[in-house]
């Protein structure tokens, strides 16, 4: 998932679906999607290795007297002769995919639908990288089985010496001055959103210190060694090329973990002994779990009864940012925004009472009362709530009632009741025994986290009710076992939501140690920084791989606007495409006659797309691990979650120092 | 500064069929530059075999391809052309590693470390425990003289500290095959002659040494095989004693007998009437080397300053 926080609506907002191991088609799709990519870099690899080491032969000479070129292995041969083959393959189910149209029948793989020919394409090109990866990683494999830690950790530690004898430590002390002034000094805020801002000023810090350090011993490293003549002395050792590599790698990551803990434990200091505002201590020295539902807008209909409506999908207020929908405030007002929540803990069950939090944007039309704020009103109800149904009256048996009725009767005297009061129990019961709870009226002043707290009977209620029947209900058909349904009280007002902005809180989780949870995207980052910064360095001078290593990095923040630019939804084709409408003065949206030649362009503007797509992949997903966002929330960092995202990074890393291998062992130390 | 400590059992170490250390066919070498022009060839089809247990010694000019020779041998340079076997095994293999003490032209080591550092680190690199590390590391400083200074960093050491600290580290290990370029460049005359002693000492604990140089009298003391270098090309390989002695020339000496001129007339009178002619006729000079040996002998026996300047009053 990634977070961002919008300094200019000052709300939080969550932009992609979360990657979990319950998604598994989506993780096989990433799976896929790594396969060719990484297996067309190590195709190219592959070519280039094969090309110059046939060029450049290095001999062994067997016991029968042969030569055999020792740079070239058998499997090698194998793995680039069988991704050629079925990258040809995916050659011709691109020719033949150009017939393709809209009404081609479909196949659907893995949840998502394809044609033939599209289907063929794309595990074509997944099994061609595989072969490919074989062929390019096994020599790498077989080597990482040579390494010896006691050689690595004897690298490891001489770059941690180095950096501590060459004074780099003291760099990391300028991160004292972020840490020494308070960071109300630099921003007008909210009180409330203090933490926020010592999170995000601290982490930013530290993300541009670490990394620029990181980066630099990195990229610095290997080149420093081969102009001092200082690895001759230790390439004529047993050591493997790649040792150095990642003896210097984990030298330098070692170095800056070091730094990072350091200035984690400090800030946690910072916050915790710092005064704080306690309006702050409420919005964000949490970490909760939240449970998050999947919103839809919906609208009363007869009976009382929701139902999924066309013509009401939430209004768009005119704002640039289309992140929320809003709904418009009356008392009347039939719309609702709707979350619907398919399982839940059962825990929830056990409780006295469940926390819901919110928050919402507001859009007001006209100024209102001074001192009011937006009134909103919640239903939280079970599928067993059913307004029109006529149930047994209890107060005179005998006679039926209905549900809506029934529940006004019982309710009466029990609005807004709060936990702890006395009253509480009662609210629990008629929770479980209808499936409903309302609190009506709540006010939202401002963009800000706030929670009611739903009775647990609720939850035993939805609990007695059978999973078959819960997976049917529901507006839009969506399943749910428990709904929450907000509504706009206040005339002429507007509410907006998005589905991240209402949640069950699951648990609470300590602050201190989400805090260091979210230095783990630091850590992340660090990662990446180093290992792009040590592979160039293994062929570039350290200058220049400094500038391209930042240059990545740097663009990785603008990773999304890469990849639309280089999906390249453009009509009219792609460049080659383009030039021959030029030629034939034909327009852009106009088909061309599928002439052999055409289709040729067209052909090779989709390989040449494919490529760029590929491309970017070779820029960082620096965005994916600002996991400090979650702390500055107040979101607990889930383990899962933490383990996605370090998959995420092994995926990304691995290639690099697969490359950082080979260019190290080519690499003639001495020329 | 004494050679003793390495006085240890010579290991047998499985021979790999021939039982040359290191063969090379045809082994050339081409500096080429990023676009593949051609820069330099600075070896040019050199065949080259050193036996083992031997002293192998390259002469040649500056620039003749000594190191460079050396750097194909230790896989730090890829051949151009034909190949180059050490130990049997590929020179890019870098197992072989395991076996070969190397002391480059210039210690190329670490500045922010100090002496002990240094070894433990070198020997960390071929897996040695921390006890055999520290044994080592403690006899191979005691051996290249550099107690006093074993905590000082190499930033400070001067030119023939490092080369001494070099020379540990080249055998740290205890290799079979020592390679050693320059090994001389940078010593005293005392460090010069205990260099040559330990050289030698290598070779009768049943290593194999190669080691370059443009110092004639070094190579001829301690040399038993050299190969010359000219310009990349194999100029002369063979016996050292071979390739010096003047066959066409006969040299006497004696002791205990004044230089007369009767002396001289007899000694023609003789070597006429074998055919020869007699060339020269004098008392042999002693070489500075052995001059400078008996000064530094002296005054370590008896320190003080000992030649006063007899400028005036
Ligand atoms: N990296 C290099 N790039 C280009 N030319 C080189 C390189 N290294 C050495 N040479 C050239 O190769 C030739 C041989 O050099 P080499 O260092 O082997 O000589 P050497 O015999 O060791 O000389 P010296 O006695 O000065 O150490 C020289 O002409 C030198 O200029
Ligand atoms: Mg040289």
């Amino acid at each position: 998932m990634q977070a961002s926080f919008s300094p200019v609506f000052g709300v939080m907002k969550f932009e992609s679906e979360p990657l979990s191991f319950d998604n598994w088609q989506r993780l096989a799709w990433l799976g896929i999607d790594w396969l060719q990519d990484a297996g067309g870099f190590a195709m190219v690899g592959l070519s280039l290795w094969l090309l110059t080491t046939f060029l450049n032969p290095v001999y062994d000479l067997l016991p029968n007297g042969k030569k055999r070129n020792r740079l070239i292995t058998p499997l090698m041969v194998l793995g680039a002769t069988v991704a050629s083959c079925i990258y040809l393959i995916a050659l011709a189910a691109v020719y033949l995919s150009a017939d393709d149209n809209p009404t081609t029948p479909r196949v659907t793989v893995l949840g998502l639908a394809f044609t033939r020919w599209g289907m063929v394409l794309q595990f074509s090109l997944a099994a061609a990288g595989l072969a490919a990866i074989v062929g390019f990683g096994g020599p790498f494999l077989r080597d990482c089985f040579n390494m010896r830690w006691r050689r690595i950790y004897a690298l490891a530690k001489l770059s941690f010496k180095e950096a501590v004898r060459r004074r780099v430590v003291w760099v990391f002390l300028s991160i004292l001055i972020l840490y020494l002034f308070p960071a109300r000094w630099f921003f007008q805020e909210k009180p409330e959103d203090e933490i926020k801002s010592i999170v995000g000023v601290t982490t930013r810090g530290m993300n541009v210190l670490l990394v620029s350090v990181g980066m630099l011993l990195a990229a610095f490293s290997i080149p420093t060694d081969i102009k001092n003549l200082t690895i001759h002395t230790i390439v004529t050792k047993p050591v493997e090329r790649f040792e150095i590599v990642l003896g210097r790698f984990l030298g330098y990551l070692g170095l800056v973990t070091a730094a990072l803990l350091v200035m984690t434990g400090l800030g946690l200091i910072l916050i915790n002994a710092g005064n704080v505002s306690s309006e702050a201590e409420d919005e964000s020295m949490k970490a909760r779990v939240a449970k998050y539902g999947r919103m839809e807008f919906g609208k009363l209909g007869a009976n009382r009864q929701l139902v999924s409506s066309d013509e009401f999908k939430g209004v768009d207020i005119g704002r640039e940012d289309t992140y929320r929908k809003y709904i418009a405030g009356h008392p009347t007002s039939p719309h609702r925004a709707v979350w619907n929540f398919p399982s839940l803990p059962t825990r929830f069950e056990q409780s006295d009472s469940v926390p819901l939090e919110f928050a919402f944007d507001i859009y007001r039309t006209t100024k209102g009362e001074e001192g009011t704020g937006v009134q909103v009103t919640f239903e939280v109800v079970t599928q067993s709530w059913n307004p029109g149904k006529k149930i047994d009256d209890s107060l005179s048996p005998g006679s039926e009632i209905s549900m809506q009725d029934a529940y006004d009767r019982d309710a009466k005297g029990l609005t807004n009741v709060t936990p702890g009061s006395p009253n509480w129990v009662k609210v629990n019961a008629l929770a479980e025994r209808y499936g409903r709870y309302v609190y009506q009226n709540w006010q939202i002043f401002d963009y800000h986290t706030s929670r009611i707290a739903v009775p647990g009977g609720l939850f035993r209620n939805a609990s007695t009710l059978p999973e078959s029947a819960s997976s049917t209900q529901g507006p839009g058909g969506s399943s749910r076992r428990v709904q929450v349904r907000v509504k706009c009280e206040t005339p002429s007002q507007f509410v907006g939501v998005a589905r991240y902005d209402l949640y069950f809180v699951e648990s609470e989780g300590n602050f201190s140690l989400n805090y260091f949870k979210g230095a783990v995207g630091v850590w992340f980052r660090l990662v990446i920084a180093i290992s792009i910064a040590i592979t160039l360095s293994t062929y570039f001078a350290g200058v220049l791989s400094f500038l391209i290593a930042m240059c990545l990095f740097v663009l990785g923040f603008f990773l999304e606007f890469i990849r639309e630019f280089a999906s390249g939804a453009n009509i009219g084709g792609g460049p080659l495409e383009s030039l021959a409408r030029l030629i034939k003065n034909s327009n852009a949206t106009a088909d061309l006659d599928i002439t052999p030649t055409v289709r040729a362009l067209q052909m090779f503007d989709g390989v040449s797309r494919w490529i760029w797509r590929r491309v970017t992949t070779v820029i960082p997903d620096v965005d994916r691990y600002g996991l400090t966002d979650y702390v500055a929330q107040g979101f607990s960092i889930g383990p899962e979650f933490l383990l996605m995202n370090f998959l995420t990074l092994v995926a990304y890393v691995l290639p690099w120092l697969v490359a950082a291998y080979y260019l190290m062992k080519v690499r003639e130390i001495a020329a | 500064m004494s050679a003793t400590a390495v006085a240890e059992q010579p290991r047998t170490h499985s021979t790999t069929g021939s039982d040359f250390i290191v063969e090379t066919r045809n082994l050339t070498k081409t500096y080429k530059d990023f676009w593949g022009r051609k820069k330099k060839t600075a070896l040019n089809a050199l065949d080259l075999q050193i036996k083992r247990g031997e002293i192998f010694g390259l002469l040649g000019p500056n620039g003749s391809g000594k190191t460079t020779t050396i750097k194909l041998l230790l896989g730090l340079l890829f051949p151009s052309n034909g190949e180059a076997t050490v130990f049997g095994k590929p020179a890019a293999d870098v197992r072989k590693n395991e076996r070969i003490g190397y002391l480059p032209e210039e210690s190329y080591l670490y500045r922010f470390l100090n002496a002990e550092e240094t070894l433990d680190f070198y020997g960390r690199l071929f897996e040695m425990s921390r006890e055999q590390r520290e044994k080592k590391s403690a006899e191979l400083i005691e051996l290249v003289g550099l107690k006093e200074d074993r905590k000082r960093t190499l930033r400070e050491y001067s030119k023939g500290m490092r080369q001494r600290i070099g020379l540990a580290q080249a055998l740290i290990n205890d290799p079979e095959f020592v390679i050693l370029d320059e090994p001389t460049s940078g010593l005293d005359p005392m460090g010069t002659i205990w260099m040559k002693d330990l050289i030698r000492q290598l070779r009768d604990q049943g290593k194999t040494v190669l080691m370059c140089s443009h110092r004639l009298d070094d190579v001829q003391d301690v040399c038993d095989r050299i190969a010359i270098l000219f310009n990349g090309d194999l100029q002369e390989l063979g016996d050292v004693d071979k390739l010096v002695e003047d066959a066409a020339r006969v040299e006497v000496r004696a002791t205990n007998v004044r230089l007369t001129p009767e002396l001289k007339q007899e000694l023609e009178a003789v070597i006429t009437r074998h055919g020869g002619a007699l060339e020269s006729f004098g008392h042999p000079t002693t070489t500075l080397e052995d001059l400078f040996k008996k000064v530094v002998e002296e005054s370590k026996a008896r320190p003080g300053r000992r030649y006063l300047p007899t400028t005036g009053k």
